[in-house]
């Protein structure tokens, strides 16, 4: 298969997923909130083809609803970091001195910052809630991506052929869009779509210290967590979130696999030169 | 080169690593000796009772508990009190309580126990013990012999109740320093003593000089553990006996009664909400009725919890006959919202008025496992009737509770830890109470409070309990919806291990595994 | 280079400085400002109820009712004297607490580690050797499984399936060993997901490079070119990845160590942050800002050794 067939490919189950969770109101055989106690913790059957919750609510209705919060949320979140710490992560490699200094050492600070103490903070601070669960962990995300384009950037800046772009009379915001940016994005773009999968992970985490999504939205990790203890007796209600989590990470984790080989300059150079 | 001798360095540190730590805290059973192995979520630093000391926070309810410490008095079954290291008790005035104590009781350090012990203990307990001194306000104790005369400030008919919450377990002071030893471990007079004490176990021996007849199990090891799960499988797996504080889901799988046995008690704590009365809407007593109706309290404890747990009346769960509260009724409720002008004008599946949708803004915190689950119930249930509710289940309760965005606070509360009624309305319901933060007033209840506070006969007390229960219901000042079932659950050897429901005694002199 | 190196090290551990005093000061204000004090939910959780005056009591005893700077230069001051404080809940001194805890936390993160490096390097190197073969697709197919599993599901998983079911190990330690091998292999399955693809990755792109290209054109074996340059040009990756993990995983995994009983610095955070145990949460912060630098300071010398690009440089072209 061509890379190029591969990245369409997972493209389109990718937007497929974001699609679900566009159209997941309309999409759910049930109304995901209701609760009916007379029929919970059934086993999946015709009527409920993933079973049903502790409240009787209907699983899959739940999976296909929580498609928004999760993958929306994962997105947002990975979108958000790798934006940041790529912007920043660019200027200070590009330009140095104290800008760099600065910002370095403020990634530092985040970085070196416990994870869950800031979370709690910001949910002390700001109450609980989706929103202040990414902004907590944006926070501490954005230097991982803001020292992967700093030392990228560094390492492409003193090539000789971005050394000719320059002597070509190229300004530096045209340098690091057409020269770094491409050169860097390979990297950038493997990251982040590993990170899909640990951010809903993580989000799923936040869940168990309360900072996640608020009853009744339905949300991945939290139908995990609150579901954990029934792993005995009614396992289908982990089940479908983590299938779900399972295939979003997957199409993610692929899409970023096939992006990569595809944006590889050297691989497109070398491909050029077999096709001529 | 460097790093490919570091890889197996480190492993080679890891695996040394394994090796010592498997050879630490070896609790190997010996040939011939009877080990009860139990597993509980009570105990530990974050419910501030770790270590067995008494006279700090609430070390004496493990002291009670793993069967270390005992007090004057205890509680029965049905919450009424009864002597225990007391023999007997008189009031001699309003203020003056005698009482005579039980011969022939040492402590495990080899005292005797007697009225200057007794002295001695209550005496330290109240100079650095946090709730001790306002509960028990006494002004002096005399010993002799075996009798301890207790002077109070002022009239305080719940005294003898007091005496029985764990922290007034009696301890030898002359043990350790000031009865404590570094690790946190007491001389007490119970079946049990503590041979190691730390913030996640309790090992324990038996004490072979108990007052009460010889212990049937040699040696106990208490063990913290706080996730349920481990705990489910800890005792499927065979690795413990008995353990407390099961998740509801995990009581099933230990249905069969040949392998496993179930003890369980209704506890004095109750999932109760509380109202703000700075909320408008909720000031009129019909909205509090309906929400009250609104709330399906069977469908909560049967489907929920599993069965495990009684649906509430009032704040007692041992008085619920001598009481009425509204019934799970929506119908009711939404022709009592109608009545009180809140009615679908829109269409949106919510009643309003003036436009304004019913809203109730639902407070409450996750450090309960029932508490979130009771607030997901109600909100689909009160949205059946029109009300909207928007729940806020957070570990920074108090903080939202001080800044007043709340319109119903539902919470855990033990509201009669020693049996007595008065504890929980001077705690929640009166003008002064600390808990009162809704600002809930009625002046029947006031003065029923004023009249508790001079009643020294426990079956008056026990009354005019009922009474104020019954006020505040009829106000629907609050509303009650479960107690927690506690429960032991054992494998098959395991015999005399008991639920109680004051959730103070646990392991006794009759606990016994057999082969 | 000696010298430079000398001074680079000295540098960096003077970045620590103002580092742990930003980090610090903002753990601080967090817990100050964030709803709920100790004392409160201290007693609150207990579902009884004390007066205000006991409150107060506790307050002005634990130093809550002074100023927020007062507080934290005291903190400060009794610091700079090797005075960590102690615990407002349990009232024990926070420093031989959190000492405790350390053994336990070091044993996890060496054995997950090791089983990580264990799993991961073999995988990750066949996988891009294989690149676009049947073994690779398979590798990176197990892991998006490890990958997707949440932590506490896959421990709960693994307790279930060789603990209840099979009983070849312990679900809590009586002593009798073994306790040390489910938590680590939960750990690392999740790590040795991540590491594999990177690690994958990583050779992909040394294998690409140019003097990989030149090496194979003079006749140097493949074999040779791969564990002798790919390999340690990708040994920077695993250095980093492992500075990472190796400060997270000293920062204590709650979640497992809860579910082990695994007695870890990290469940003393957690627990210490949902009481608003300020010196331990404090303490708590120092130890991972200070493990943070000196576990990246490490990565960053040994990485500078480990550049083949430095190391062509020196060596000179043929």
């Amino acid at each position: 298969m061509s890379t190029k067939l591969r990245v369409r490919l997972c493209a389109a189950l990718a937007l497929a997923v974001v699609l679900l969770a566009l159209l997941s109101p309309w999409l759910t055989p049930y109304d995901p909130n209701a609760q009916d106690m007379a029929a919970a913790l059934q086993p999946p059957s015709a009527d409920h083809w993933l079973g049903t919750d502790s409240h009787g609510r209907d699983v899959l209705s739940r999976v296909i609803a929580g498609a928004r919060t999760s993958v929306f949320s994962a997105l947002i979140l990975v979108a958000a970091s790798a934006v940041s710490g790529s912007v920043i992560g660019i200027a200070c490699g590009w330009f140095g001195g104290w800008l760099d200094t600065l910002l370095l050492r403020l990634g530092d600070l985040f970085l070196a910052f416990p994870g869950m103490v800031l979370a709690l903070a910001v949910a002390g601070l700001l109450g609980g809630g989706m929103g202040n669960a990414i902004l907590a962990i944006a926070l501490v995300s954005w230097p991982k991506y803001a020292r992967l384009a700093r030392s990228q950037t560094l390492t492409v800046r003193s090539a000789p052929y971005l050394t000719a772009a320059r002597m070509a009379g190229n300004g530096p915001a045209r340098l690091m869009a057409r020269h770094i940016l491409p050169n860097i994005a390979g990297s950038l773009l493997v990251t982040a779509s590993l990170d899909i999968g640990t951010m809903l992970m993580e989000l799923a985490g936040l869940s168990f210290l309360n900072l996640g999504a608020q009853p009744p939205t339905a949300e991945w990790g939290s139908m995990m967590s609150k579901g954990r203890s029934l792993i005995q007796t009614a396992p289908w209600t982990i089940l479908g979130p983590g299938l779900a989590i399972f295939l979003t990470v997957l199409i993610f984790n692929l899409l970023g696999d096939s992006l990569r080989d595809h944006l590889d300059p050297r691989r497109r150079a070398r491909k050029k030169e077999q096709t001529s | 080169m460097k790093c490919s001798k570091a890889i197996p360095a480190a492993l080679l540190l890891a695996l040394t690593l394994t090796a010592c730590g498997s050879n630490a805290g070896t609790t190997e059973q010996t040939a011939g000796e009877t080990v009860f192995r139990y597993g509980t979520v009570a105990y530990g630093p974050e419910m501030a009772n770790a270590g067995l000391n008494p006279h700090e926070a609430y070390s004496g309810w493990s002291a009670v508990r793993y069967g270390v410490g005992e007090t004057l008095f205890r509680l029965s079954e049905t919450m009424e009190l009864e002597p225990w290291l007391a023999e007997s008790w008189e009031w001699v005035d309003d203020t003056t309580l005698s009482i005579t104590l039980r011969d022939g009781v040492t402590f495990s350090s080899g005292r005797a126990l007697d009225g200057q012990a007794v002295k001695e203990c209550l005496d330290h307990l109240v100079a650095v013990h946090d709730r001790a001194p306002g509960d028990l306000n006494i002004d002096a104790i005399e010993a002799d012999g075996q009798t301890v005369t207790i002077t109070c400030n002022a009239p305080n008919p719940a005294l003898p109740n007091y005496l029985s919450d764990p922290y007034g377990a009696i301890i030898d002071m002359d043990y350790g320093t000031d009865g404590v030893d570094e690790t946190r471990n007491v001389a007490g007079t119970g079946p049990f003593v503590a041979y190691e004490v730390a913030d996640d176990h309790i090992y324990l021996n038996k004490n072979e000089t108990y007052w009460g007849g010889t212990p049937q199990v040699d040696r106990v090891e208490v063990r913290s553990i706080t996730d349920g799960d481990t705990l489910t499988m800890a005792l499927q797996a065979g690795q413990l006996d008995a353990v407390q504080g099961l998740p509801y889901a995990s009581l099933e799988l230990f249905a069969d009664e040949n392998q496993y046995t179930i003890s369980s008690a209704d506890t004095s704590r109750v999932f109760f909400g509380a109202y703000n009365y700075e909320t408008e809407a909720l000031q009129d007593i019909r909205v509090r009725q309906a929400i009250a109706m609104a709330i399906d309290k069977d469908s909560f404890t049967e489907v929920l919890l599993h069965s495990n747990g009684t649906p509430a009346v009032g704040p007692f769960s041992f008085d619920t006959d001598g009481v009425t509260a509204p019934a799970y009724d929506p119908d009711a409720a939404r022709s009592l919202l109608a009545e009180a002008g809140w009615t679908d004008s829109d269409g949106d599946g919510y009643v309003d008025q003036d436009g304004q949708p019913l809203t109730i803004r639902w407070l409450t915190y996750p450090g309960r496992q029932e508490l979130p689950l009771l607030a997901e119930a109600a909100q689909a249930t009160l949205q059946e009737v029109g009300i909207q509710v928007e729940i806020n289940s957070t570990a920074n309760h108090l903080g939202v509770l001080e800044s007043g965005d709340w319109d119903v606070y539902v919470s855990a509360f033990v509201a009669a830890p020693t049996g007595d009624p008065a504890y929980f309305f001077t705690t929640h319901c009166l003008d002064s109470s600390a808990k009162n933060r809704g600002g809930y007033h009625s002046d029947e209840l006031e003065a029923q409070a004023a009249q508790l506070a001079g009643t020294f006969d426990p079956a008056e007390r026990a009354a005019l309990g009922t009474a104020m229960s019954q006020t505040i219901l009829d106000d629907c000042g609050y509303f009650f919806a479960s107690y927690l079932r506690m429960n032991f659950v054992m494998n098959n050897r395991v015999t005399g291990f008991t639920a109680h429901p004051s959730d103070y005694y646990e392991i006794t002199a009759q606990l016994s595994v057999g082969q | 280079m000696n010298r430079s190196a000398g001074s680079y090290i000295v540098r960096r551990l003077l970045q620590l400085i103002p580092l742990l005093l930003g980090v610090t000061l903002l753990t601080f204000a967090m817990l100050r400002f964030a709803a709920g004090d100790a004392v409160e939910l201290l007693y609150e959780n207990l579902g009884t109820s004390v007066s205000q005056a006991v409150l107060d009591a506790k307050r002005a005893e634990l130093g809550l009712d002074q100023p927020f700077f007062v507080q934290y230069g005291r903190w400060l001051w009794d610091l700079l004297h090797g005075d960590l404080g102690t615990s407002y809940v349990s009232g024990v001194p926070v420093l031989p607490t959190l000492l405790s805890k350390v053994p336990a936390t070091l044993l996890l993160t060496g054995a997950s580690l090791g089983l990580t490096i264990l799993i991961s390097v073999p995988l990750g190197i066949v996988s891009a050797v294989f690149h676009g073969r049947w073994i690779d697709y398979l590798i990176r197919a197990v892991s998006f499984v490890g990958n997707s599993l949440p932590n506490f599901f896959a421990a709960l998983l693994l307790l279930l399936i060789f603990a209840v079911k099979l009983r070849w190990l312990p679900v809590i330690d009586l002593g009798g060993g073994g306790s040390l091998v489910l938590p680590s292999v939960t750990l690392a399955l999740a790590m040795s997901s991540r590491y594999t693809r990177q690690i994958r990755a990583a050779v992909l792109e040394e294998l690409e490079q140019d003097y990989v290209t030149g090496a194979l054109a003079r006749g140097v074996g493949r074999k040779t070119v791969l564990f002798s340059n790919v390999l340690r040009a990708a040994m920077g990756t695993i250095v980093t990845l492992l500075a990472m993990s190796a400060g997270s995983l000293l920062g204590g995994t709650a979640i497992v160590e809860s579910i082990f009983l695994w007695d870890g610095v990290g469940k003393l955070a957690v627990d210490s942050i949902a009481m608003r145990d300020a010196p331990v949460v404090l303490a708590y912060v120092l130890w991972t800002a200070i493990l943070y630098v000196l576990l990246n300071l490490a990565a960053d010398l040994l990485c500078r050794r480990l550049d083949p690009r430095v190391r062509l440089g020196e060596e000179g072209r043929p």
